[in-house]
């Protein structure tokens, strides 16, 4: 057996080199992990590492393999899910002291498929408390850090997820994304994330935040890595009715059929005073790269943009008071002790299990449904969504995606937002709207801050057109080198 | 019509949302709410009359699933998780006053 070392291949690769047994299953996920181990001390990007499982499963792997059996499409391939993702393996917390030690007694349609598939989970991620938050600074676990520069923060919510994608190769990171913890994390750690289209994924087995918003999808080095998983993650899923009956694309042979010929629209309003001037000019030379391959380009409007957020931070705080009333202090999880009454039990389990972030969210949503506001914010929120979602529907009938940064700010130090929501709230603004339109989006890096820092371009396409924005990336990432950028703190492998 | 974030109305709202915040939880969450208003206040003049609200994110309609039992979450399973639980039910505070004569209380596990 040749001793190749495969950390610095990719997911694909990985796979291909498994089934064609230039190296075995075991060593894979036993390098993973080692790296894993290596990095997470400074990074805290895993919460979560399940060794021995996972190399129990490899040696299966293997045995299937080594008797002539298939093991499966993605046989070997390493992932983690994030700790708001439901696993057979440890524990499912989302991050909360209110669902310490939870352990979930179903997986999540997409890591039953995976695993299924034969992808090999080896850990969970780190991520903003309940996914709220752009820094994950709010984990009852303590902060992840930014692996191009630990004094800074990794983006979030799924910022563990995207810390692990930069600092170990050859796999993929399950995240979520509500308002663009999958994309704004990705474009802060140098990879490519993709939030799917509203129903192309299962959230059956996510722990809600909005069920209006929510998605999963994959975060990796590459976007062919992230048409990989997704192939395998997308699709009806009769556990979640709001999973759309519609055909999945083999995303890989998708991809590769170049970009010449389409057409990507630069909504002025995604380019506001706000962006730092050299995300500005990273963005506008992925721009160039996409005219040198073919691609038309055009000035498109998204009128409604300056709305977004504020329709975001309304919507996704009445869903989520919504959805976290679950939490009772009864059902699982945290029960503060000694209680005097039901309400007792209710508002002390409630008010010492969740952290500031979350009780701030829940407290504004719980505002705008209440009796007398609902039809000023709310309602209000639901009407500007559908405006929203007109904008988009209009530029999709003139180009086939748009192109926008991811934020308009690259990473910044710990400690330096969390102290003003608002501050915090102000990085989604590029993000929020794919959410609140239900199109696919996607974040891959398209270069450095003159700081050091990376800097993420964003695709929108039609809604069900996921394949045609991981086509995007794909192209552009096969003509430059940005995403093969590799952090300091992942040494020599 | 300008809302006066009172002391009362965030506890109003901490009592709906059974949420107990401490005294400085409660200063900070009226902060908070006043700036959430200013920050949301450019909706308000957007003209949405005669707009649907967008009360779900995909046009489709209603997905009905056969009716028909199918093997559940056994109880101790479902159970499972809960901080205080016995015989496969969970355990919680007394809600109707205990009246003469009956067994000694449930206490929690």
């Amino acid at each position: 057996m040749p001793a190749a070392n495969p950390l610095p291949l990719d997911a694909l690769q990985i796979r291909d080199g498994i089934r064609g047994r230039r190296f075995r299953c075991e060593e894979v996920i036993a390098a993973v992990i080692d790296q894993i181990d290596r990095i997470n001390p400074a990074l805290h990007a895993l919460i979560e590492v399940f060794r021995e499982p996972a190399l129990e499963r490899a040696r299966e792997v293997d045995r299937q393999i080594a008797a002539g059996r298939d093991p499966g499409p993605l046989a070997g391939v390493p992932f983690t899910a994030k700790g708001n993702i439901c696993t057979r393996e440890g524990t499912s917390s989302a991050a909360s002291k209110i669902l310490k030690g939870y352990r979930a007694p179903y997986p999540a349609t997409v890591v039953d498929r995976l695993q299924r598939a034969g992808a090999i989970l080896v850990g969970k991620t780190n991520m903003d408390e309940f996914g709220m938050g752009s820094s994950t600074e709010n984990s009852a676990l303590g902060p992840t850090r930014n692996p191009w520069r630990t004094t800074h923060v990794p983006g979030g919510s799924s910022g563990g997820a995207a810390a692990a994608a930069a600092a170990v190769g050859g796999m993929f990171h399950l995240g979520s994304d509500t308002g663009g913890s999958i994309r704004q994390p990705s474009a802060y750690c140098g990879v490519t994330g993709i939030k799917p289209t509203y129903g192309r994924v299962s959230r059956y087995g996510l722990l809600a935040f909005a069920s209006s918003l929510d998605q999963i999808g994959p975060i990796a080095q590459s976007a062919r890595e992230c048409a990989l998983a997704l192939q395998h993650m997308a699709g009806r899923d009769p556990m979640d009715s709001t999973s759309m009956d519609l055909p999945v694309p083999d995303y890989l042979a998708e991809i590769g059929k170049g970009v010449e010929g389409l057409s990507l629209g630069i909504p002025k309003e995604y380019f506001p005073p706000a962006i730092e001037p050299e995300i500005r000019d990273r963005v506008f030379a992925a721009i160039d790269a996409f005219k040198r391959l073919g691609v038309k380009v055009k000035e498109v409007s998204l009128p409604h943009t300056p709305l977004a957020n504020p329709t975001y931070v309304l919507i996704s705080a009445a869903e989520a008071s919504s959805n976290l009333a679950r939490y009772d202090g009864i059902h699982y999880g945290y029960r503060a002790p000694k209680a005097s009454s039901l309400f007792d039990l209710y508002s002390r389990s409630r008010g010492e299990g969740f952290g500031p972030e979350v009780k701030r969210r829940i407290m504004v949503g719980t505002f705008v449904l209440s009796s007398g506001y609902y039809d000023a914010f709310y309602l209000k929120a639901m009407k500007v969504r559908r405006l929203i979602r007109r904008d988009f529907e209009e530029a999709f009938r003139q180009v086939d995606a748009v192109i926008c940064p991811t934020s308009p700010v690259p990473a910044f130090p710990i400690g330096a937002r969390i102290d003003d929501p608002m501050k915090l709230y102000a990085v989604d603004i590029l993000t929020v709207s794919a959410n609140l339109a239900s199109v696919p989006g996607i974040s891959f890096p398209c270069g450095f801050t003159s700081d050091g820092l990376p800097v993420g371009a964003q695709i929108y396409g039609r809604p069900f057109e996921d394949d045609r924005v991981l086509r995007f990336a794909h192209s552009y990432q096969s003509v430059t080198d940005h995403h093969r950028n590799r952090p300091p703190v992942r040494g020599e492998v | 019509m300008p809302i006066e974030i009172t002391e009362k109305l965030v506890q109003h709202i901490a009592t709906l949302a059974r949420l107990s915040l401490s005294p400085e939880e409660k200063a900070e969450v009226q902060g908070h709410f006043e700036k959430i208003l200013r920050y949301v206040e450019s909706l308000d003049p957007v003209d949405t009359k005669g707009i649907d609200p967008s009360i779900f994110p995909l046009e489709v309609c209603n997905i009905f699933a056969k009716d028909e039992s199918r093997p559940s979450l056994p109880v101790g399973e479902a159970v499972a998780n809960a901080p205080a639980r016995r015989e496969g039910f969970f355990l919680v505070p007394r809600i109707i006053a205990a009246a003469p004569g009956t067994p000694a209380d449930l206490e929690e596990d």
